[in-house]
Protein backbone atom coordinates (compact mmCIF):
# COMPACT_ATOMS: atom_id res chain seq x y z
CA UNK A 1 0.00 0.00 0.00
CA UNK A 2 1.33 3.40 -0.95
CA UNK A 3 2.45 5.79 1.79
CA UNK A 4 0.58 8.88 0.61
CA UNK A 5 1.90 11.04 3.46
CA UNK A 6 5.45 10.34 2.30
CA UNK A 7 4.49 10.90 -1.34
CA UNK A 8 2.96 14.30 -0.62
CA UNK A 9 5.88 15.35 1.63
CA UNK A 10 8.36 14.47 -1.13
CA UNK A 11 6.24 16.20 -3.76
CA UNK A 12 5.79 19.40 -1.76
CA UNK A 13 9.49 19.59 -0.89
CA UNK A 14 10.74 19.21 -4.46
CA UNK A 15 8.04 21.30 -6.15
CA UNK A 16 8.52 24.22 -3.76
CA UNK A 17 12.27 24.01 -4.23
CA UNK A 18 12.03 23.77 -8.03
CA UNK A 19 9.44 26.57 -8.32
CA UNK A 20 12.09 29.07 -7.19
CA UNK A 21 14.27 28.36 -10.21
CA UNK A 22 12.03 27.51 -13.13
CA UNK A 23 9.17 28.62 -15.33
CA UNK A 24 5.56 27.46 -15.11
CA UNK A 25 5.99 25.76 -18.48
CA UNK A 26 8.73 23.58 -17.04
CA UNK A 27 7.40 23.20 -13.52
CA UNK A 28 4.23 21.35 -14.52
CA UNK A 29 5.88 18.53 -16.54
CA UNK A 30 8.49 18.22 -13.79
CA UNK A 31 5.77 17.97 -11.12
CA UNK A 32 3.79 15.39 -13.07
CA UNK A 33 6.89 13.25 -13.56
CA UNK A 34 7.85 13.68 -9.92
CA UNK A 35 4.43 12.53 -8.77
CA UNK A 36 4.51 9.51 -11.07
CA UNK A 37 7.91 8.47 -9.71
CA UNK A 38 6.97 9.11 -6.09
CA UNK A 39 3.72 7.16 -6.42
CA UNK A 40 5.21 4.38 -8.55
CA UNK A 41 2.55 4.93 -11.21
CA UNK A 42 2.82 3.68 -14.79
CA UNK A 43 0.87 6.51 -16.43
CA UNK A 44 0.87 10.21 -15.58
CA UNK A 45 -0.59 13.08 -17.55
CA UNK A 46 -2.71 16.17 -17.36
CA UNK A 47 -5.92 16.77 -19.23
CA UNK A 48 -6.41 20.45 -20.02
CA UNK A 49 -9.84 21.90 -20.76
CA UNK A 50 -9.01 24.11 -23.73
CA UNK A 51 -12.47 25.14 -24.92
CA UNK A 52 -16.04 23.88 -24.83
CA UNK A 53 -15.30 21.05 -27.29
CA UNK A 54 -11.66 20.33 -26.51
CA UNK A 55 -9.86 18.63 -23.66
CA UNK A 56 -6.26 17.74 -24.48
CA UNK A 57 -3.80 15.35 -22.97
CA UNK A 58 -0.44 16.97 -22.14
CA UNK A 59 2.84 15.97 -20.52
CA UNK A 60 1.92 12.32 -20.81
CA UNK A 61 3.82 9.21 -19.90
CA UNK A 62 3.70 7.11 -22.00
CA UNK A 63 4.36 9.82 -24.59
CA UNK A 64 2.06 8.42 -27.28
CA UNK A 65 -0.89 9.69 -25.25
CA UNK A 66 0.26 13.30 -25.71
CA UNK A 67 -2.09 15.57 -27.67
CA UNK A 68 -4.93 13.06 -27.54
CA UNK A 69 -8.21 14.96 -27.83
CA UNK A 70 -10.98 14.04 -25.39
CA UNK A 71 -14.53 15.34 -25.15
CA UNK A 72 -14.69 17.80 -22.25
CA UNK A 73 -18.41 17.33 -21.47
CA UNK A 74 -18.18 13.82 -19.96
CA UNK A 75 -14.95 14.77 -18.15
CA UNK A 76 -16.64 17.77 -16.55
CA UNK A 77 -19.53 15.54 -15.47
CA UNK A 78 -17.03 13.15 -13.91
CA UNK A 79 -15.35 15.93 -11.94
CA UNK A 80 -18.71 17.39 -10.87
CA UNK A 81 -19.78 13.94 -9.69
CA UNK A 82 -16.80 14.03 -7.33
CA UNK A 83 -17.46 17.70 -6.40
CA UNK A 84 -14.17 18.69 -8.06
CA UNK A 85 -12.24 16.93 -5.28
CA UNK A 86 -9.44 14.39 -5.86
CA UNK A 87 -10.61 10.81 -6.11
CA UNK A 88 -9.24 7.36 -6.88
CA UNK A 89 -10.52 4.32 -8.73
CA UNK A 90 -9.47 1.08 -7.09
CA UNK A 91 -11.03 -0.53 -10.13
CA UNK A 92 -11.16 1.54 -13.31
CA UNK A 93 -14.73 1.66 -14.67
CA UNK A 94 -14.91 -0.08 -18.02
CA UNK A 95 -18.12 1.45 -19.31
CA UNK A 96 -18.84 5.13 -19.87
CA UNK A 97 -15.46 6.16 -18.59
CA UNK A 98 -14.32 9.36 -20.36
CA UNK A 99 -10.72 8.58 -19.35
CA UNK A 100 -10.83 5.06 -20.73
CA UNK A 101 -8.54 5.90 -23.67
CA UNK A 102 -5.74 7.03 -21.39
CA UNK A 103 -6.15 4.26 -18.83
CA UNK A 104 -6.30 1.25 -21.14
CA UNK A 105 -5.15 -1.98 -19.50
CA UNK A 106 -4.50 -0.33 -16.13
CA UNK A 107 -5.90 -1.46 -12.80
CA UNK A 108 -6.21 1.69 -10.70
CA UNK A 109 -6.19 5.44 -11.23
CA UNK A 110 -6.18 8.69 -9.27
CA UNK A 111 -7.59 11.96 -10.53
CA UNK A 112 -6.65 15.33 -9.05
CA UNK A 113 -8.60 18.33 -10.43
CA UNK A 114 -6.59 21.53 -10.82
CA UNK A 115 -7.39 25.15 -11.44
CA UNK A 116 -4.40 27.22 -12.47
CA UNK A 117 -4.93 30.83 -13.46
CA UNK A 118 -8.63 30.11 -14.13
CA UNK A 119 -7.82 27.26 -16.48
CA UNK A 120 -9.26 23.91 -15.42
CA UNK A 121 -7.32 20.72 -15.84
CA UNK A 122 -6.84 17.41 -14.10
CA UNK A 123 -3.86 15.28 -13.18
CA UNK A 124 -4.30 11.60 -13.92
CA UNK A 125 -2.16 8.82 -12.50
CA UNK A 126 -2.60 5.19 -13.53
CA UNK A 127 -1.20 1.98 -12.03
CA UNK A 128 -0.91 -1.50 -13.45
CA UNK A 129 -1.23 -2.93 -9.93
CA UNK A 130 -4.28 -2.56 -7.68
CA UNK A 131 -4.17 0.41 -5.29
CA UNK A 132 -6.08 1.53 -2.21
CA UNK A 133 -7.36 5.09 -1.97
CA UNK A 134 -8.22 5.75 1.65
CA UNK A 135 -8.39 8.95 3.71
CA UNK A 136 -4.60 9.31 3.59
CA UNK A 137 -4.81 9.52 -0.22
CA UNK A 138 -7.48 12.22 -0.08
CA UNK A 139 -5.48 14.24 2.44
CA UNK A 140 -2.29 13.92 0.39
CA UNK A 141 -4.02 14.68 -2.92
CA UNK A 142 -5.52 17.88 -1.50
CA UNK A 143 -2.06 19.00 -0.35
CA UNK A 144 -0.54 18.06 -3.70
CA UNK A 145 -3.21 20.08 -5.50
CA UNK A 146 -2.74 23.14 -3.26
CA UNK A 147 1.03 23.02 -3.64
CA UNK A 148 0.86 22.71 -7.38
CA UNK A 149 -1.78 25.40 -7.86
CA UNK A 150 0.11 27.80 -5.64
CA UNK A 151 3.52 27.11 -7.23
CA UNK A 152 2.14 27.31 -10.76
CA UNK A 153 0.19 30.49 -10.09
CA UNK A 154 3.34 32.07 -8.69
CA UNK A 155 5.62 30.93 -11.51
CA UNK A 156 2.99 31.83 -14.14
CA UNK A 157 2.94 35.40 -12.82
CA UNK A 158 6.73 35.50 -12.92
CA UNK A 159 6.65 34.08 -16.46
CA UNK A 160 4.10 36.71 -17.49
CA UNK A 161 6.21 39.51 -16.02
CA UNK A 162 9.33 38.21 -17.74
CA UNK A 163 7.44 37.97 -21.01
CA UNK A 164 6.14 41.53 -20.65
CA UNK A 165 9.65 42.70 -19.88
CA UNK A 166 11.00 40.92 -22.97
CA UNK A 167 8.16 42.32 -25.06
CA UNK A 168 8.63 45.94 -24.05
CA UNK A 169 12.41 45.72 -24.22
CA UNK A 170 12.15 44.37 -27.79
CA UNK A 171 9.80 47.22 -28.73
CA UNK A 172 12.06 49.91 -27.25
CA UNK A 173 15.15 48.35 -28.81
CA UNK A 174 13.42 48.30 -32.20
CA UNK A 175 12.72 52.05 -32.10
CA UNK A 176 14.91 54.04 -34.49
CA UNK A 177 15.25 56.84 -31.91
CA UNK A 178 17.74 56.77 -29.08
CA UNK A 179 15.71 56.37 -25.86
CA UNK A 180 17.02 57.02 -22.35
CA UNK A 181 15.09 56.88 -19.10
CA UNK A 182 16.55 58.23 -15.87
CA UNK A 183 14.86 57.68 -12.52
CA UNK A 184 14.61 60.91 -10.47
CA UNK A 185 16.07 59.17 -7.42
CA UNK A 186 19.23 58.42 -9.40
CA UNK A 187 19.12 54.72 -8.65
CA UNK A 188 17.96 53.34 -11.98
CA UNK A 189 18.14 54.09 -15.67
CA UNK A 190 17.45 52.39 -18.96
CA UNK A 191 18.68 53.02 -22.48
CA UNK A 192 18.19 51.29 -25.81
CA UNK A 193 20.97 50.20 -28.14
CA UNK A 194 20.61 53.31 -30.32
CA UNK A 195 21.28 55.42 -27.22
CA UNK A 196 24.17 53.16 -26.18
CA UNK A 197 25.70 53.63 -29.64
CA UNK A 198 25.29 57.41 -29.42
CA UNK A 199 26.94 57.54 -26.01
CA UNK A 200 29.61 54.99 -27.04
CA UNK A 201 28.55 52.59 -24.29
CA UNK A 202 29.23 48.86 -24.70
CA UNK A 203 25.71 47.72 -23.81
CA UNK A 204 22.07 48.78 -23.58
CA UNK A 205 19.41 47.88 -20.99
CA UNK A 206 18.95 48.75 -17.35
CA UNK A 207 21.86 50.32 -15.49
CA UNK A 208 22.54 52.90 -12.81
CA UNK A 209 22.35 56.44 -14.21
CA UNK A 210 25.85 56.99 -12.84
CA UNK A 211 27.10 54.45 -15.37
CA UNK A 212 26.11 56.62 -18.30
CA UNK A 213 25.63 60.16 -16.89
CA UNK A 214 29.26 61.04 -17.68
CA UNK A 215 28.97 59.75 -21.25
CA UNK A 216 25.78 61.73 -21.73
CA UNK A 217 27.40 64.91 -20.39
CA UNK A 218 30.45 64.37 -22.64
CA UNK A 219 28.28 63.89 -25.67
CA UNK A 220 26.17 66.96 -24.88
CA UNK A 221 29.28 69.06 -24.31
CA UNK A 222 30.60 68.03 -27.71
CA UNK A 223 27.57 69.64 -29.37
CA UNK A 224 28.26 72.62 -31.64
CA UNK A 225 25.44 74.57 -29.94
CA UNK A 226 26.29 73.47 -26.38
CA UNK A 227 25.75 76.98 -25.01
CA UNK A 228 22.19 77.09 -26.37
CA UNK A 229 21.57 73.61 -25.01
CA UNK A 230 22.81 74.52 -21.55
CA UNK A 231 20.77 77.71 -21.50
CA UNK A 232 17.63 75.89 -22.45
CA UNK A 233 18.42 73.11 -19.96
CA UNK A 234 18.73 75.60 -17.12
CA UNK A 235 15.38 77.07 -18.06
CA UNK A 236 13.81 73.64 -18.46
CA UNK A 237 15.06 72.06 -15.27
CA UNK A 238 13.96 75.02 -13.15
CA UNK A 239 10.44 73.58 -13.38
CA UNK A 240 10.56 69.78 -12.94
CA UNK A 241 7.14 69.24 -14.52
CA UNK A 242 8.14 70.85 -17.82
CA UNK A 243 8.03 68.97 -21.09
CA UNK A 244 10.57 69.97 -23.65
CA UNK A 245 10.19 69.20 -27.36
CA UNK A 246 11.89 70.04 -30.65
CA UNK A 247 15.08 70.91 -28.84
CA UNK A 248 17.82 70.93 -31.47
CA UNK A 249 21.25 69.53 -30.64
CA UNK A 250 23.80 70.09 -33.39
CA UNK A 251 27.07 68.25 -33.80
CA UNK A 252 29.95 69.10 -36.13
CA UNK A 253 33.18 67.27 -36.79
CA UNK A 254 33.72 64.45 -39.29
CA UNK A 255 30.15 63.22 -39.07
CA UNK A 256 27.92 66.23 -38.57
CA UNK A 257 24.50 65.43 -37.20
CA UNK A 258 21.48 67.13 -35.82
CA UNK A 259 19.04 65.71 -33.29
CA UNK A 260 15.56 66.76 -32.31
CA UNK A 261 15.44 66.07 -28.58
CA UNK A 262 12.49 65.68 -26.28
CA UNK A 263 12.48 65.23 -22.52
CA UNK A 264 9.25 64.16 -20.84
CA UNK A 265 8.64 63.75 -17.11
CA UNK A 266 7.28 60.27 -16.25
CA UNK A 267 5.12 59.98 -13.14
CA UNK A 268 4.13 56.63 -11.71
CA UNK A 269 2.98 55.45 -8.29
CA UNK A 270 6.27 53.68 -7.74
CA UNK A 271 8.72 56.03 -9.43
CA UNK A 272 9.23 59.30 -11.26
CA UNK A 273 11.82 60.10 -13.85
CA UNK A 274 12.55 61.60 -17.24
CA UNK A 275 12.30 60.04 -20.64
CA UNK A 276 14.75 61.38 -23.20
CA UNK A 277 14.22 60.71 -26.90
CA UNK A 278 16.82 61.67 -29.51
CA UNK A 279 15.57 61.69 -33.06
CA UNK A 280 18.27 62.06 -35.71
CA UNK A 281 17.22 64.61 -38.31
CA UNK A 282 18.06 64.52 -41.98
CA UNK A 283 20.10 67.63 -42.67
CA UNK A 284 19.94 69.00 -46.17
CA UNK A 285 23.37 69.72 -47.64
CA UNK A 286 23.95 72.19 -50.43
CA UNK B 1 -23.05 17.08 -28.14
CA UNK B 2 -25.10 15.95 -31.12
CA UNK B 3 -22.75 13.73 -33.12
CA UNK B 4 -25.25 13.33 -35.97
CA UNK B 5 -25.50 17.07 -36.48
CA UNK B 6 -21.84 17.77 -35.83
CA UNK B 7 -20.67 15.38 -38.55
CA UNK B 8 -23.77 15.39 -40.75
CA UNK B 9 -23.95 11.61 -40.57
CA UNK B 10 -25.83 9.74 -43.29
CA UNK B 11 -26.76 6.08 -42.95
CA UNK B 12 -27.27 4.34 -46.28
CA UNK B 13 -27.68 0.87 -47.72
CA UNK B 14 -28.82 -2.38 -46.15
CA UNK B 15 -29.79 -1.66 -42.55
CA UNK B 16 -29.90 -5.37 -41.74
CA UNK B 17 -26.46 -6.08 -43.12
CA UNK B 18 -24.00 -7.69 -40.71
CA UNK B 19 -21.13 -5.54 -41.91
CA UNK B 20 -20.81 -1.76 -41.92
CA UNK B 21 -18.56 0.35 -44.11
CA UNK B 22 -17.67 3.85 -42.93
CA UNK B 23 -16.35 6.31 -45.49
CA UNK B 24 -14.20 9.27 -44.43
CA UNK B 25 -13.51 12.00 -46.97
CA UNK B 26 -10.35 13.98 -47.58
CA UNK B 27 -9.51 17.68 -47.46
CA UNK B 28 -11.69 19.90 -49.61
CA UNK B 29 -14.34 17.31 -50.38
CA UNK B 30 -17.28 15.94 -48.40
CA UNK B 31 -19.27 12.72 -48.15
CA UNK B 32 -20.80 13.28 -51.59
CA UNK B 33 -17.39 12.50 -53.09
CA UNK B 34 -18.14 8.80 -52.40
CA UNK B 35 -21.56 8.75 -54.07
CA UNK B 36 -20.42 6.68 -57.03
CA UNK B 37 -18.60 4.17 -54.85
CA UNK B 38 -21.23 3.64 -52.15
CA UNK B 39 -23.95 2.62 -54.59
CA UNK B 40 -22.00 -0.59 -55.23
CA UNK B 41 -22.02 -1.50 -51.53
CA UNK B 42 -25.53 -0.46 -50.49
CA UNK B 43 -27.12 -3.85 -51.18
CA UNK B 44 -24.82 -5.91 -48.98
CA UNK B 45 -23.52 -3.43 -46.47
CA UNK B 46 -24.71 -0.77 -44.10
CA UNK B 47 -22.92 2.37 -45.23
CA UNK B 48 -22.07 5.31 -42.96
CA UNK B 49 -21.05 8.61 -44.49
CA UNK B 50 -20.06 11.72 -42.59
CA UNK B 51 -18.48 15.12 -43.08
CA UNK B 52 -15.34 16.15 -41.22
CA UNK B 53 -15.88 19.27 -39.12
CA UNK B 54 -14.87 22.31 -41.13
CA UNK B 55 -16.12 20.83 -44.42
CA UNK B 56 -19.29 19.74 -46.19
CA UNK B 57 -22.45 20.10 -44.16
CA UNK B 58 -20.79 19.46 -40.81
CA UNK B 59 -21.93 21.86 -38.08
CA UNK B 60 -19.91 25.03 -38.73
CA UNK B 61 -20.26 25.96 -35.04
CA UNK B 62 -18.43 22.78 -34.09
CA UNK B 63 -15.12 23.94 -35.55
CA UNK B 64 -12.55 24.66 -32.85
CA UNK B 65 -8.95 25.61 -33.67
CA UNK B 66 -7.88 23.86 -30.46
CA UNK B 67 -9.71 20.57 -31.11
CA UNK B 68 -8.62 20.39 -34.73
CA UNK B 69 -5.05 21.63 -34.29
CA UNK B 70 -3.90 18.07 -34.99
CA UNK B 71 -5.58 15.03 -36.55
CA UNK B 72 -6.46 13.86 -33.04
CA UNK B 73 -9.62 15.99 -33.00
CA UNK B 74 -10.88 14.22 -36.14
CA UNK B 75 -9.88 10.87 -34.63
CA UNK B 76 -12.01 11.59 -31.56
CA UNK B 77 -14.89 12.58 -33.86
CA UNK B 78 -14.64 9.27 -35.73
CA UNK B 79 -14.58 7.34 -32.46
CA UNK B 80 -17.58 9.37 -31.25
CA UNK B 81 -19.44 8.34 -34.43
CA UNK B 82 -18.57 4.67 -33.90
CA UNK B 83 -19.63 4.82 -30.24
CA UNK B 84 -22.83 6.75 -30.94
CA UNK B 85 -23.93 4.35 -33.68
CA UNK B 86 -22.73 1.37 -31.59
CA UNK B 87 -20.56 0.20 -34.47
CA UNK B 88 -18.18 -2.73 -34.19
CA UNK B 89 -15.73 -4.29 -36.60
CA UNK B 90 -16.43 -1.79 -39.37
CA UNK B 91 -14.56 -1.55 -42.63
CA UNK B 92 -13.20 1.96 -42.70
CA UNK B 93 -12.44 3.63 -46.01
CA UNK B 94 -10.42 6.81 -45.63
CA UNK B 95 -9.48 9.10 -48.48
CA UNK B 96 -6.32 11.20 -48.19
CA UNK B 97 -6.09 12.65 -44.65
CA UNK B 98 -8.91 10.39 -43.49
CA UNK B 99 -6.58 7.44 -44.09
CA UNK B 100 -4.41 8.53 -41.16
CA UNK B 101 -7.51 9.50 -39.16
CA UNK B 102 -8.80 5.93 -39.56
CA UNK B 103 -5.39 4.50 -38.76
CA UNK B 104 -5.08 6.49 -35.53
CA UNK B 105 -8.67 5.69 -34.55
CA UNK B 106 -8.05 1.97 -35.07
CA UNK B 107 -4.97 2.16 -32.84
CA UNK B 108 -6.91 3.97 -30.12
CA UNK B 109 -10.03 1.78 -30.23
CA UNK B 110 -9.29 -1.36 -32.24
CA UNK B 111 -12.65 -2.98 -31.43
CA UNK B 112 -14.48 -0.56 -33.68
CA UNK B 113 -12.57 -1.65 -36.78
CA UNK B 114 -12.02 -4.85 -38.75
CA UNK B 115 -10.27 -3.59 -41.90
CA UNK B 116 -8.92 -0.31 -43.22
CA UNK B 117 -8.83 0.92 -46.81
CA UNK B 118 -6.67 3.95 -47.64
CA UNK B 119 -7.26 5.90 -50.85
CA UNK B 120 -4.40 8.27 -51.64
CA UNK B 121 -3.25 8.34 -48.03
CA UNK B 122 0.08 9.59 -46.71
CA UNK B 123 1.84 9.42 -43.37
CA UNK B 124 3.69 12.67 -44.11
CA UNK B 125 3.35 15.13 -46.98
CA UNK B 126 6.55 17.03 -46.31
CA UNK B 127 9.81 15.56 -47.57
CA UNK B 128 12.24 14.49 -44.91
CA UNK B 129 15.60 14.71 -46.64
CA UNK B 130 17.55 13.52 -43.60
CA UNK B 131 15.52 10.31 -43.49
CA UNK B 132 15.40 9.94 -47.28
CA UNK B 133 11.61 10.21 -47.16
CA UNK B 134 9.78 11.67 -50.16
CA UNK B 135 6.36 12.98 -49.16
CA UNK B 136 5.95 15.12 -52.26
CA UNK B 137 6.32 18.64 -50.84
CA UNK B 138 9.17 20.73 -49.55
CA UNK B 139 8.62 23.54 -47.03
CA UNK B 140 9.00 26.20 -49.71
CA UNK B 141 6.21 24.63 -51.76
CA UNK B 142 3.96 24.44 -48.71
CA UNK B 143 4.67 28.06 -47.79
CA UNK B 144 3.76 29.01 -51.36
CA UNK B 145 0.55 27.02 -51.07
CA UNK B 146 -0.38 28.74 -47.78
CA UNK B 147 0.41 32.15 -49.30
CA UNK B 148 -1.77 31.42 -52.32
CA UNK B 149 -4.61 30.25 -50.07
CA UNK B 150 -4.29 33.39 -47.93
CA UNK B 151 -4.09 35.91 -50.75
CA UNK B 152 -6.98 34.74 -52.94
CA UNK B 153 -8.64 31.62 -51.65
CA UNK B 154 -11.23 31.21 -54.39
CA UNK B 155 -8.72 31.59 -57.20
CA UNK B 156 -6.45 29.14 -55.40
CA UNK B 157 -9.33 26.65 -54.95
CA UNK B 158 -10.08 26.73 -58.64
CA UNK B 159 -6.48 26.17 -59.70
CA UNK B 160 -5.70 23.61 -56.99
CA UNK B 161 -8.74 21.46 -57.85
CA UNK B 162 -7.66 21.09 -61.48
CA UNK B 163 -4.10 20.20 -60.51
CA UNK B 164 -4.90 17.56 -57.89
CA UNK B 165 -7.87 16.07 -59.75
CA UNK B 166 -5.54 15.71 -62.72
CA UNK B 167 -8.22 14.63 -65.18
CA UNK B 168 -8.17 17.52 -67.67
CA UNK B 169 -10.30 15.59 -70.17
CA UNK B 170 -13.14 15.58 -67.60
CA UNK B 171 -13.23 19.15 -66.26
CA UNK B 172 -16.51 18.51 -64.42
CA UNK B 173 -14.55 16.46 -61.85
CA UNK B 174 -12.34 19.41 -60.97
CA UNK B 175 -15.38 21.69 -60.99
CA UNK B 176 -17.18 19.43 -58.49
CA UNK B 177 -14.14 19.41 -56.22
CA UNK B 178 -13.70 23.17 -56.62
CA UNK B 179 -17.29 23.73 -55.49
CA UNK B 180 -16.85 21.80 -52.21
CA UNK B 181 -13.42 23.32 -51.66
CA UNK B 182 -14.76 26.84 -52.19
CA UNK B 183 -17.61 26.17 -49.76
CA UNK B 184 -15.12 25.88 -46.88
CA UNK B 185 -14.51 29.02 -44.86
CA UNK B 186 -11.09 30.22 -46.10
CA UNK B 187 -9.57 30.64 -42.63
CA UNK B 188 -10.67 27.12 -41.67
CA UNK B 189 -9.39 25.72 -44.98
CA UNK B 190 -5.98 27.28 -44.36
CA UNK B 191 -5.82 25.99 -40.78
CA UNK B 192 -6.87 22.48 -41.85
CA UNK B 193 -4.41 22.47 -44.75
CA UNK B 194 -1.58 23.35 -42.35
CA UNK B 195 -2.62 20.60 -39.93
CA UNK B 196 -2.68 18.05 -42.75
CA UNK B 197 0.44 19.07 -44.62
CA UNK B 198 2.47 19.39 -41.45
CA UNK B 199 1.30 16.12 -39.91
CA UNK B 200 3.72 13.26 -39.51
CA UNK B 201 2.37 9.87 -38.50
CA UNK B 202 5.20 7.68 -39.72
CA UNK B 203 5.85 6.53 -36.16
CA UNK B 204 2.24 5.31 -35.81
CA UNK B 205 2.20 3.04 -38.85
CA UNK B 206 3.69 0.05 -37.07
CA UNK B 207 1.02 0.14 -34.35
CA UNK B 208 -1.82 -0.90 -36.64
CA UNK B 209 -3.21 -4.34 -35.90
CA UNK B 210 -5.88 -4.48 -38.62
CA UNK B 211 -5.55 -5.55 -42.27
CA UNK B 212 -4.87 -2.49 -44.43
CA UNK B 213 -5.39 -2.01 -48.17
CA UNK B 214 -3.48 0.92 -49.68
CA UNK B 215 -4.96 2.09 -52.98
CA UNK B 216 -2.73 4.35 -55.04
CA UNK B 217 -3.42 6.21 -58.29
CA UNK B 218 -0.83 7.30 -60.78
CA UNK B 219 0.20 10.95 -61.16
CA UNK B 220 -1.15 11.91 -57.75
CA UNK B 221 0.43 15.32 -57.06
CA UNK B 222 -0.64 15.26 -53.40
CA UNK B 223 0.62 11.77 -52.64
CA UNK B 224 3.45 10.39 -54.76
CA UNK B 225 3.93 6.64 -55.20
CA UNK B 226 6.89 6.81 -52.79
CA UNK B 227 4.54 7.85 -49.95
CA UNK B 228 2.22 4.91 -50.66
CA UNK B 229 5.19 2.56 -50.80
CA UNK B 230 6.35 3.92 -47.45
CA UNK B 231 2.95 3.12 -45.94
CA UNK B 232 3.11 -0.38 -47.40
CA UNK B 233 6.63 -0.96 -46.09
CA UNK B 234 5.79 0.20 -42.56
CA UNK B 235 2.25 -1.08 -41.98
CA UNK B 236 2.57 -4.72 -41.01
CA UNK B 237 0.78 -7.05 -43.42
CA UNK B 238 -0.60 -4.23 -45.57
CA UNK B 239 -1.46 -4.67 -49.23
CA UNK B 240 -0.61 -2.02 -51.84
CA UNK B 241 -2.55 -1.86 -55.07
CA UNK B 242 -1.75 0.58 -57.88
CA UNK B 243 -4.98 1.14 -59.78
CA UNK B 244 -5.60 2.42 -63.26
CA UNK B 245 -6.58 5.99 -62.38
CA UNK B 246 -4.94 9.39 -62.43
CA UNK B 247 -4.94 12.08 -59.75
CA UNK B 248 -5.69 12.28 -56.06
CA UNK B 249 -9.41 11.40 -56.21
CA UNK B 250 -9.76 7.88 -57.64
CA UNK B 251 -13.15 7.37 -55.93
CA UNK B 252 -14.44 10.28 -58.03
CA UNK B 253 -12.47 9.78 -61.24
CA UNK B 254 -12.29 5.97 -61.38
CA UNK B 255 -14.92 4.61 -58.96
CA UNK B 256 -15.11 1.25 -60.74
CA UNK B 257 -11.40 0.63 -60.16
CA UNK B 258 -11.76 1.50 -56.48
CA UNK B 259 -14.81 -0.74 -56.04
CA UNK B 260 -13.04 -3.69 -57.67
CA UNK B 261 -10.01 -3.58 -55.39
CA UNK B 262 -12.21 -2.95 -52.36
CA UNK B 263 -14.43 -5.91 -53.11
CA UNK B 264 -11.40 -8.16 -53.44
CA UNK B 265 -10.09 -6.94 -50.11
CA UNK B 266 -13.23 -7.00 -48.01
Amino acid sequence: MLNWKKISDTFIHYVNDRSEHTTAGRLLPYSINLLRHAAGAYTSLQVVFEDKVTAKVKDATPAFLDELVLNPGPLEELLAEHRYEPFGWEEIPVKKNPLQDVLTALSAAAIIPLNINDRASMLVLGWSEPQVFDASFTEAAVLIRKTLESALTHTSRTDALELSNTYFTAILEAMPQAVIFIDDNGRSGWLNKQAARLLKLPMSGEMAPGAFAGAMADWRNSAANVDDINAKAAQFFSSPGNVIKDWIWQFGGDTPAQYSVSCTPVKHDQFTGKLWVFHKMVVATI
Amino acid sequence: MDVIQRNNITVYGNENAKQTIVFGHGFGTDQTSFKQVVQFFGKDYRVILYDNVGGGKADPEAYSPARYSTLNGYVTDLLDICAYLELKDVIYVGHSVSGMIGLLASIRNPEFFSKLVFLGASARYLNDDAAGYVGGFNQEALNGLYDAMSSNYYAWASGFSSIVMNNPDRPQLAATFASTLSAIRPDIALAVAKVIFESDHRADLGKVTKPVLIVQSSEDVAVPASAAEYLHAHIPGSKLVHINSKGHYPHMSAPGEVVTVMQEFI
